[in-house]
C-alpha cells in the first residue's frame, strides 16, 4: 500500500486519480473534526468539500514536513472558520430544547444537562487547549499524532490536554449540577439513556 | 511550617498531572505501579482519579460527531463531488505543473 507522501506524489506527477485514495483515508476522520464545529452535517459536508478541493490546489505547495492528515486538518478548520464569520454558528442552547421528561425520565434529563454542560464547557477552552482535548477523547489520536497537527512539540500537545482536562474539572466541580462528585452522580451517560432522549427544537 | 495556599495548589496540580498522564498510559509500567499502591491507600487520590476518570468518560460519551451518525452512501455521495470537482478542475494543470 502506497504511503500517503507517495500518493501526493503520484499526483503532482498527473495521476489525479491517485488523490481518490488521500479523499479515501481522510474523509471520515475530517468529517468528525469539522462536524464537532458546524452540528450539521450538510454544513460539515460542504466544508470538507472544499477543504479537499482547497487541498489539490495547493498540493504543489506541501512539501511532506508535516503529514497529508496534519495539513488537510489545518486546511479544514480553518475553511470551517472562515465560514464561521460569514455566518455565525447555529448553537441549539438548552434553554431552547424543550425536552420531554417526566419523573421516570429524570436521570435520562440529568445524563442530557451534563452532556450539554460538558459540550458548553469545551466550547469555553481556549482553542488549542479544545484542539488537543478533541483530537485526543474524540478522535484518539496518540500525543504524537497530535503535536504533529498541532505543529507543537509533544510535551506541549500533553500539556494543552492535561490544562483542558483540569480546566473542565475544575469548572465541573463548581457548577452546581455537579457540586459533589457523589456515588450516585458517577454513571455513564449512555447507561442512563442520553442519547434516547426526545427533543423537540 | 504549614505549606502555603500557592505550595498546596502546586502539589495538587502536580499530583492531578499524575492521575491524567496514568489515565492516559503515558508512565512506564515501574511507575504505574507506584502509582497504583497510592490509589489503593489514598481516599484523595483515589477520588482525584476516579474524578478524571470519570470525566474522560463522559466526554467521549458527550462527542456531538456521535449524534451525526455517518453513512457509507454519504460519503461515497461525498467523495464523488470532491472527485467531479477535481477532475474537471481548470486549476489542474497549475498542479501538475
Amino acid at each position: 500500500m502506497k504511503t500517503d507522501l507517495e500518493l501526493i506524489q503520484d499526483v503532482k506527477c498527473g495521476n489525479k486519480k491517485a488523490f481518490e485514495e488521500l479523499v479515501v483515508r481522510h474523509e471520515r476522520f475530517l468529517l468528525k473534526v469539522v462536524v464537532r464545529m458546524t452540528r450539521s452535517l450538510d454544513g460539515a459536508e460542504d466544508i470538507v468539500q472544499d477543504s479537499f478541493i482547497k487541498a489539490y490546489r495547493r498540493l504543489h505547495l506541501f512539501e511532506g514536513r508535516a503529514s497529508f492528515r496534519s495539513w488537510i486538518y489545518q486546511i479544514a478548520v480553518n475553511t470551517a472558520r472562515n465560514r464561521f464569520r460569514k455566518g455565525a454558528r447555529e448553537v441549539i442552547g438548552t434553554e431552547n430544547v424543550d425536552v420531554i421528561c417526566d419523573q421516570q425520565m429524570e436521570s435520562r434529563v440529568m445524563a442530557l444537562d451534563v452532556k450539554a454542560l460538558l459540550q458548553k464547557e469545551v466550547d469555553r477552552l481556549p482553542d488549542r487547549q479544545r484542539m488537543a482535548l478533541s483530537l485526543r477523547i474524540y478522535d484518539d489520536l496518540s500525543f504524537k499524532e497530535i503535536a504533529e497537527i498541532m505543529d507543537c512539540p509533544y510535551d506541549t500537545a500533553k500539556a494543552n490536554y492535561r490544562h483542558a482536562l483540569l480546566k473542565l474539572r475544575d469548572r465541573l466541580e463548581q457548577n452546581s449540577v455537579l457540586k459533589s462528585w457523589s456515588n450516585e452522580t458517577k454513571f455513564s451517560l449512555f447507561e442512563l439513556g442520553a442519547n434516547q432522549v426526545e427533543v423537540d427544537g | 511550617m504549614g505549606k502555603s495556599g500557592d505550595d498546596e495548589r502546586s502539589a495538587s496540580s502536580e499530583n492531578d498531572w499524575w492521575w491524567i498522564d496514568y489515565l492516559e498510559n503515558e508512565f512506564d509500567p515501574c511507575v504505574e505501579k507506584d502509582l497504583e499502591l497510592l490509589l489503593q491507600h489514598s481516599e484523595s487520590d483515589r477520588d482525584c482519579f476516579e474524578n478524571f476518570r470519570l470525566l474522560r468518560q463522559w466526554l467521549s460519551e458527550s462527542d456531538e460527531a456521535k449524534e451525526f451518525p455517518i453513512e457509507e452512501q454519504q460519503i461515497e455521495r461525498l467523495r464523488s463531488r470532491i472527485m467531479d470537482h477535481i477532475l474537471s478542475d481548470e486549476l489542474t494543470d497549475r498542479v501538475e505543473a
